[in-house]
């Protein structure tokens, strides 16, 4: 039904596949030409660095794909009481609500970044180990519940303030301090490092994972973010339901 | 004039009413103003000059185009295009308005709140961080300067109500908006000075619209153009904007022979 809708208006499917392609693109080829100069940045070499982009493309394409393009119409299902329609349906709200929509033309994006970071790898020439695969896909399963907890327990808000409907956009902006090293964003220090603690951990734990630099100490805190988010996002949602007000119903 | 007057003070008074809502974009302004601040001194750390700018030249780039993004990118035109798919550009055809002195105003009223808070947290953020800026000296230059920024205003508004027309032959102009938006980002200067792309890449962004909206600007504040290079890129926005006026109007023209006022 997904691919049926996308297909649905060609123009602006055509528009939709070229932006994607275009987002992907140029959001790498930005990285590519701001590291020409320089050989490394605190602490990682100039291909690390490009590594960590080409990761932040395919894991953040993913989440983008399946998790975040429902995000997008939080506010609005909410403010124009369509969330009444989701909850007499017998199938979990927070699940519905998180996994109605498919955005089928971020796959090209993750195809784009996939393909850089492989290229990025073969330079790299590093060979992995079977547990250092092992280690990025759990930890990258562990990164997609840290963001997606911390998006929906933020958009679990519009409950009460509906017409926050640039919330989710908020959320992009914080996402994109994720694609640098961890030491980058430590450059803020204090409160502001201790918010982006969680972006930063999503692409750096998995990367380093397959750089074999893991930091067992970031491991622990992305396991830890992962349980205890997810726990509070699911008992905040199921509280804030029952504030709802069933706005234009 | 006095109502488009008023349009901007109810524009105000709309964002005042959604406080909240204000705040948070101004939010994820500081935190892209630190995001690609930060970069740049990971890209400086072992150096003073790259891609022909000192540090300091660069830094100054990426905080003023902190400064004058929200004046140039306001988005208040967006409206636009929604209004055309659900038929609510109908009130508005009825009223002794234009549409394209409506939205200016609502442009202008977003730039000026945007601007007062855009100089609030860049001086912050500059009293924390204290980076090494460039202060420009000659007036000519900073008149220039000026000058370019204000035909940047121009040309993004242009190019924005340009898009939004589209709504008149598409029930959805996002997809279309997402794509200037990216091109936007990355040919307009916002993330780095056009001039360090490779050179072929360089050229041709310099045709392009999306060079006059922040790069041209900036590059000349930072004084990194010759009187000479001033005029021809002077030149080419003015021929941008007359070209871009002219398929606004008739945009306009077609867009209303064929508009339906589907929804209402």
């Amino acid at each position: 039904l997904n691919f049926a809708a996308l297909l649905a208006y060609r123009i602006n499917f055509i528009n939709s596949v070229l932006s994607s392609i275009g987002w992907g693109a140029f959001s790498l080829y930005s990285v590519v030409v701001l590291t020409t100069r320089i050989t490394s940045a605190y602490g990682w070499s100039r291909n690390e660095i490009l590594l960590f982009n080409g990761i932040y493309g395919a894991i953040m394409g993913a989440y983008h794909m399946f998790i975040s393009v429902n995000m997008g119409r939080f506010s609005r299902i909410i403010h124009f009481g369509d969330l009444d329609g989701i909850l007499i349906k017998p199938i979990d709200s927070q699940f519905s609500v998180s996994l109605w929509l498919v955005d089928f033309t971020m796959i090209l994006r993750i195809l784009i970044a996939t393909s850089f970071t492989v290229w990025i790898l073969s330079i790299l020439q590093i060979s992995f180990s079977l547990s250092q695969i092992a280690m990025f896909v759990a930890f990258t399963i562990c990164a997609w519940i840290v963001l997606y907890s911390v998006w929906f327990l933020v958009l679990t808000n519009t409950i009460w303030h509906t017409n926050l409907s640039n919330l989710v956009r908020l959320l992009y902006a914080f996402e994109s301090m994720g694609r640098f090293p961890k030491e980058m964003s430590q450059q803020l220090g204090g409160f502001l490092f201790f918010v982006v603690l969680p972006i930063t951990l999503i692409i750096n734990t998995p990367t380093r994972a397959l750089l074999n630099k893991v930091v067992w100490q970031d491991v622990a805190i992305l396991l830890l973010l992962a349980v205890a988010l997810g726990f509070a996002a699911r008992k905040y949602w199921l509280y804030a339901l029952r504030h709802y007000a069933s706005a234009s119903s | 004039m006095k109502k488009y007057f008023l349009i901007i003070q109810a524009t105000w008074a709309e964002y005042m009413a959604y406080r909240l809502s204000f705040v948070l974009r101004r939010v994820r302004m500081v935190i892209q103003l630190l995001a690609t601040y930060f970069l740049w001194r990971a890209i400086f750390s072992g150096s003073q000059q790259l891609f022909g700018y000192t540090q300091a030249a660069m830094l100054t780039y990426i905080m003023l185009a902190s400064l004058v993004r929200p004046i140039v990118m306001s988005m208040s035109s967006l409206d636009l295009g929604g209004m055309i798919n659900d038929g609510t550009l109908s009130n508005f055809l009825v009223r002794p308005i234009s549409i394209f002195k409506f939205f200016a105003s609502r442009d202008v009223a977003d730039k000026v709140l945007n601007l007062v808070f855009a100089v609030g947290e860049v001086t912050i953020v500059f009293l924390l961080l204290r980076p090494p800026l460039f202060l420009q000296q000659d007036g000519v230059t900073l008149v220039v300067s000026f000058i370019a920024l204000g035909m940047g205003v121009v040309l993004f508004f242009l190019a924005n109500m340009i898009i939004s027309l589209l709504g008149f032959w598409t029930p959805d102009v996002w997809a279309l908006r997402f794509l200037s938006f990216i091109l936007t980002e990355f040919f307009s200067g916002l993330l780095f000075p056009l001039d360090i792309l490779p050179q072929g890449l360089f050229a041709i962004s310099r045709l392009s619209p999306f060079a006059y909206f922040l790069y041209f600007p900036l590059k000349i504040y930072t004084g990194g153009l010759a009187y000479a290079d001033m005029f021809s890129g002077l030149m080419i926005a003015a021929l941008w904007i007359v070209g871009l006026s002219f398929v606004y109007i008739r945009l306009w023209r077609r867009g209303i022979a064929v508009y339906q006022a589907e929804g209402k």
